[in-house]
């Protein structure tokens, strides 16, 4: 009977250190995200940048609408729009205390986000992806996915998404308006989208505009 | 006869200036706006309702809902409806402050409130420092706990004894914003001034948008501006954009910007009618001249009446596929 409530012991103590050992590789110091409304407001100027490029796609010479239009859209701008949309994602996360930054380097999205724990702690999750769209599926392996220092070999983006996986009809619809995705050879995005596609989204985003408005 | 000619003239100079005195004092609204303000916004709801065409056109955005919320409270005696001078603000986000002119005093706005309402809203009224507060309420029943809880639909601040700042239950009032100093009325002399067939008559002080927020890159361009939105015709809109910039190659930027979101957004709205896209996108013109831009946008009636079939036809369309949507879910329940 002792013997067998020491092995239990043991098997408690060495399930503790564990544990300890897990949470000492997960949980660290907070830390924040660093971007001030100075690098947001120039990174939100590279990111209107964009606009031009997409407005000179998706009309061509002679006035018309092509069926796909053709943006590439070089690393710094695509990496100002992900800064900027993660700065506005901070906002909305304030109360939270969750803190993430986005940003594009080597072909691939970024991602760290700091979840706050009690006592001073965290837990920082890193990853990065790189995103392709082609034949209609979503293709994003996730690499380098890490808490704090310990590597989680899990894949958060699931492998062929296809527009009837996605539930939620907005990004259904920015989905279905995309034709191609990829990174080019020096490190910018190549987007390939259908015009008349956009518009079916438009009339879902106003149509949720008319639903939240209180007085209809 | 000379004699009689003077006193006609005197007597026309003094009713032309007690009319001039009138109209400045109904727009006391002007002398009310703080000096945080980037756009001040005159919206002429009668004439943008005038027509089906317009209507239609307001309807897709946030006019109707405006209208709709001002039409919830009995702000004159002549039970006529005030039009209301919009303000942005870069603190305000998204949002916007309303003033509208009233002939009422907080007593019997309070009163008509709750004789319209009844036993439906609750009409509270306090002084604040900085004017009689009316605050309309509606009860609720609260998700969680089950009970009754009264919820703000809106509220009404005397700023003086003929002008109110309104808020709604999404964009409610901004103290703070009212409680800064006022900026001289003369600013909004266009405004005051606005022709009979303006729909929309605004001026622009600063960009109204944060620089950080601001995804059109405008905000580090423009300097001031203004802008009018006419009926030329009946049923015709006509659309000028007079806007200051930092600089010539920033006006040259600003228009190209310009440029650049007007025809997404067109694609965005009508690129299933590719034909109706390409006559409303030749329908506007940018030009610059040193530091000065100029948008001019002339939709005549044919247009304005391809778009609101556009956009009835694509109405009917949502509304089908919500229909469709719903008979689905009941069917699978």
């Amino acid at each position: 009977m002792k013997k067998k409530l020491k092995i239990a012991l043991a098997i408690l103590a060495a399930f503790i250190v564990l544990i300890l050992i897990l949470a000492a590789l997960v949980i660290t110091a907070p830390q924040s995200c660093p971007y001030t409304v100075a690098e947001a407001e120039a990174d939100s100027l590279l990111a209107a940048e964009i606009a031009d490029m997409i407005s000179d796609a998706i009309v061509d010479e002679e006035g018309n609408i092509p069926e796909i239009a053709v943006v590439t859209i070089p690393a710094e701008n695509v990496n100002a729009l992900l800064r900027v949309a993660a700065y506005r994602l901070n906002r909305e996360l304030k109360d939270e205390g969750i803190e993430c930054s986005l940003g594009w380097e080597n072909s691939a999205i970024k991602a760290v986000a700091c979840i706050p724990l009690p006592l001073s702690k965290a837990v920082i999750v890193r990853g990065t992806a790189s995103p392709v769209i082609a034949d209609g599926k979503l293709n994003a392996p996730a690499k380098g996915m890490k808490a704090g220092h310990l590597p989680l070999f899990v894949n958060v983006v699931k492998k062929d998404i296809t527009a009837a996986d996605i539930e939620n009809e907005k990004l259904k619809l920015a989905f279905e308006a995309v034709h191609s995705l990829s990174a080019t050879p020096d490190g910018g995005l190549k987007i390939g989208i259908y015009p008349a596609k956009i518009s079916n989204l438009t009339r879902v985003l106003i149509m949720d505009e008319e639903t939240k408005s209180p007085q209809k | 006869m000379k004699t009689w000619n003077r006193i006609v003239m005197f007597a026309a100079a003094a009713f032309a200036l007690n009319v001039g005195h009138a109209a400045f004092a109904q727009d006391e609204r002007y002398a009310q706006i703080p000096d945080d303000a980037a756009l001040v916004m005159n919206l002429n709801l009668d004439k943008l309702y005038s027509t089906e065409t317009f209507k239609a056109i307001a309807e897709a955005g946030d006019v109707s809902g405006i209208r709709d919320d001002l039409k919830k409270i009995p702000w004159t005696k002549a039970g006529t409806l005030p039009n209301p001078v919009i303000v942005y603000a870069p603190r305000m986000g998204e949002s916007y402050a309303m003033l509208v002119g009233t002939d009422k005093t907080p007593d019997e706005l309070v009163n008509d409130i709750a004789a319209r309402y009844g036993k439906q809203k609750t009409v509270e009224s306090e002084k604040t420092g900085l004017g009689q507060l009316i605050t309309v309420k509606y009860p609720k029943t609260d998700k969680k706990t089950k009970k009754q809880i009264l919820k703000t639909e809106g509220e009404i601040l005397y700023l003086t004894p003929k002008t109110v700042a309104f808020g709604r239950k999404k964009r409610p009032l901004d103290l703070a914003f009212f409680a800064a100093d006022t900026l001289p009325a003369k600013e909004f002399a266009m405004l005051q001034e606005a022709p009979a067939d303006a729909i929309a008559v605004g001026v622009l002080r600063s960009f109204p948008i944060a620089a950080a927020d601001d995804p059109t890159g405008l905000s580090s361009l423009v300097k001031s501006g203004d802008f009018i939105v006419r009926e030329y015709e009946p049923g015709a809109a006509s659309a000028v954009l007079n806007v200051e910039c930092k600089g010539e190659k920033e006006a040259q930027l600003a228009a190209r910007r310009l440029k650049s979101y007007l025809q997404i957004t067109l694609v965005s709205l009508f690129s299933l009618d590719k034909d109706l896209f390409k006559e409303l996108n030749s329908s506007y013109t940018t030009t610059c001249s040193g530091n000065a831009m100029k948008l001019e946008v002339k939709l005549p009636k044919s247009s304005l009446d391809k778009v609101r079939s556009y956009y009835m036809m694509q109405q009917a369309l949502l509304d089908a596929a919500e229909t469709a949507v719903n008979i689905i879910g009941a069917a699978l329940k």
